[in-house]
């Protein structure tokens, strides 16, 4: 039997474990292809034409997977720590797919939900094994499969290596160069690179070394974002808002370009967060990169390299005024 | 302290009532207009929803009328709107206008909770409380009274704004009245004089339309751009989904009851739990017309607002399985009046002639 798993969203952080679980149980696992301009058209033509892109293209990469797998996987992710949400649109999106008129396989949708339960994943695990499986035993070993897979994913992420680099075998962020910029945006936007516009390889070629999320530990984002009297109630948003925090604290980059789907819900008070907390009242250089499924290569690439001049110019500056001193 | 609050539609009358009997200061937000839009607009985030934008052009409306306090409330997501003070407070801030916050959220633990209403009752009795309470819940429910015999009663007026002006006489005789009996006194007085304009008899030939959606954008009516009103005048009978006292029972526990749940069930079909906000009551109210028999739907959305974009992502199989239209009117600063309007009446013509093509076959 076939599973699919649609190249979007969570997709980008949980696919190792997702896959190991699935072969397993014994199933093939098959990932949509990399978005490309199909993809986007058809997402664009299915889906609310409101909603944002990263949404929009899952209605493209669940077609692209249509008629090659038996199964889609498309889980509803409610929240993944302790009084948090993720976005609503992660919550609705099984039902939306579902009520689309797409003609499609079966959608296996498992709630994953680890605000209350001490558990974490493993009874969503174990309710989704039992869809392939009577062995539950069998069920946990698939889990643990998947679970050392994750961390040796995640092992991979914090030493530098992005999901690009381990989708291509390349290294984009391991490189020393002189200037260094953190990109504060959810994994879904910088990875996948139609939606990005090669945000990363475009920045690499301008001889810049980038930084993101995955390469900080969780736990080290999340003690950034708690310090917020009232703490934020969205995963992305904790992680954005610490990692930002992080970036700029340690004094780890020179700038940060935070990653932004037209329409978004959430970053669209979380990144005002991070503008009046942390970037304006310190003038810590940033800009925001608006990205839909109209965003052209060209644009982004005179605004990125406008970025990084003017970053290479302020420290010359600052260079030149320690020389001074 | 001067002590304003977040108006959303009517429920500002029994809002300043409670807060006026627990003996505060009230600076009563200016009704809603272009400006105070405007001033939102201005300062608040590009893509934050449309009801954190006006209400902080009425915050700050209200600031130049001097109030110095906001009562607001909090929560915990998956929406916005539980975020909106904290953002707000830092617009402000920014501006320069250092408010005093009383955000009732029990996210915040019990105490901060327990503080904040502390601040709101100001060393009243607890018998005062509970009466002071109790007039502004018999306000509530006469305001819902008020609002729903409107809707039948405009497609009836014998001259245009005749409806309009008698909700608004009674509006003030409500918010004079100091009593529960006084209330119902204003409300038995207003249900005489609609019973003489509405004809019973033709009701059933009025085409019906309910509105469900994002309950700020539902209930106030500068925000919708006064749909209600412009159905009315129209011939068209509109009913909400929703009125103020559900809103209350839905986002403050303490008046929560069980029917609320239950309505929202025969959503689960087609979208499976909450996502928050109205997404999933947006789904189940819509299914609650069609098999009341209305002849169409419209879904309000404030651009931007998740939880209404899954469920305009699901009405469209649900308006197929039903057989009932359901047109969606996303709003937001850019919306403008000729757009919705234009919109509207063809969406009117069309039930109409549907309605008419029914009646006759
Ligand atoms: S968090 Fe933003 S980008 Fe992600 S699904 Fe929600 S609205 Fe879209
Ligand atoms: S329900 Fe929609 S409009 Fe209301 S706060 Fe939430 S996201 Fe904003």
């Amino acid at each position: 039997m076939r599973i699919g798993i649609p190249r979007v969203l969570l997709f980008y952080r949980y696919y190792p474990m997702w896959k190991a679980f699935f072969e397993a149980l014994g199933l093939e696992v098959v990932p949509s292809s990399i978005t490309n301009k199909e993809i986007v058209d058809i997402s664009v033509e299915k889906s609310v034409s409101e909603a944002c892109i990263p949404i929009k293209l899952v209605y493209g990469h669940i077609l692209d997977l249509k008629d090659k797998v038996d199964f889609i996987f498309l889980p509803r992710i409610v929240g993944l720590e302790y009084r948090t949400y993720m976005c609503p649109k992660f919550i609705g999106i099984p039902d939306m797919i579902r009520n689309a008129s797409l003609d499609i396989p079966p959608i296996i949708d498992p709630t994953i939900d680890k605000r209350n339960s001490l558990t974490g994943f493993f009874k969503s695990f174990l309710e989704l094994g039992r869809l392939f499986t009577k062995n539950s035993l069998k069920i946990i070993q698939a889990y643990t499969e998947g679970l050392k897979a994750l961390k040796s994913y995640n092992e991979e992420l914090r030493r530098g290596i992005t999901p690009l680099d381990i989708l291509d075998g390349k290294n984009y962020g391991g490189e020393d160069f002189n200037i260094k910029i953190g990109i504060v945006g959810h994994c879904y936007e910088i990875y996948d690179e139609f939606i990005s516009g090669g945000m990363i390889k475009i920045l690499n070629r301008l001889g810049v070394k980038v930084l993101s999320m995955e390469m900080i530990d969780w736990r080290a984002i999340l003690r950034e974002a708690n310090v917020l009297p009232k703490k934020l109630f969205w995963t992305f948003g904790r992680e954005l808002y610490g990692t930002a925090r992080y970036f700029i604290r340690k004094g780890l980059v020179d700038g940060i370009i935070m990653v932004v789907a037209f329409g978004c819900g959430p970053d669209s008070l979380v990144r005002e967060l991070i503008e009046r907390d942390l970037t304006k009242p310190i003038n810590f250089p940033e800009i925001t990169i608006t990205i839909d499924e109209h965003s052209s290569e060209l644009g982004l690439i005179t605004r990125l390299e406008a970025f990084v001049d003017m970053l290479i110019r302020r420290k010359q500056y600052e260079d030149n005024l320690s020389s001074v001193w | 302290m001067k002590i304003t609050y977040p108006p959303f539609g009517d429920a500002r009358i029994a809002i300043e009532s409670f807060l006026r009997d627990f003996g505060h200061e009230v600076i009563p937000p200016p009704p809603s207009t272009n400006r105070t839009l405007s001033i939102g607009v201005k300062y608040a985030p590009e893509f934050a929803c449309l009801p954190l934008k006006i209400t902080l052009g009425n915050y700050i409306e209200s600031i130049e009328k001097g109030a110095d306090t906001i009562l607001m409330l909090g929560g915990i997501g998956p929406c916005r709107f539980g975020y909106y003070a904290e953002v707000q407070r830092r617009i402000l801030k920014d501006l320069g206008y250092d408010m005093d916050w009383i955000v009732l959220d029990l996210s915040n633990g019990w105490m901060n909770l327990f503080r904040s209403i502390k601040k709101i009752v100001n060393g009243n009795s607890v018998i005062k409380v509970i009466k002071a309470l109790r007039l502004a819940w018999e306000k509530v429910l006469a305001l819902d009274k008020i609002e729903k015999i409107s809707r039948k009663a405009r497609p009836f007026e014998r001259y245009k704004g005749e409806v309009d002006n008698i909700v608004r006489e009674t509006h003030k005789k409500l918010d004079q009245a100091g009593s529960i009996s006084q209330v119902r006194q204003v409300l038995s007085e207003y249900r005489e004089t609609m019973d003489s304009i509405i004809d019973e008899d033709s009701l059933e030939e009025l085409v019906k339309i309910g509105i469900v959606g994002e309950f700020y954008v539902v209930l106030d009516h500068f925000t919708n751009f006064e749909i209600a009103r412009r159905l009315g005048e129209l011939g068209v009978w509109a009913e909400n989904a929703f009125y103020i006292e559900d809103i209350v029972r839905i986002y403050l526990p303490l008046f929560r009851n069980k029917d609320i749940e239950e309505r929202t069930r025969v959503a689960l079909p087609y979208i499976k739990r909450s996502v928050g906000g109205e997404g999933q009551r947006t789904v189940a109210h819509t299914i609650e017309f069609a098999e009341r028999g209305f002849d169409g739907v419209i879904h309000l959305s404030p651009f931007t607002c998740m939880p209404e974009i899954v469920a305009e992502g699901i009405l469209e199989r649900v308006s197929k399985d039903y057989d009932i239209p359901v047109l969606t009117l996303s709003i937001d600063e850019q919306t403008g009046l000729a757009g919705i309007t234009t919109r509207i009446e063809a969406f009117i013509d069309m039930l109409k002639t549907k309605k008419r093509r029914r009646m006759a076959g």
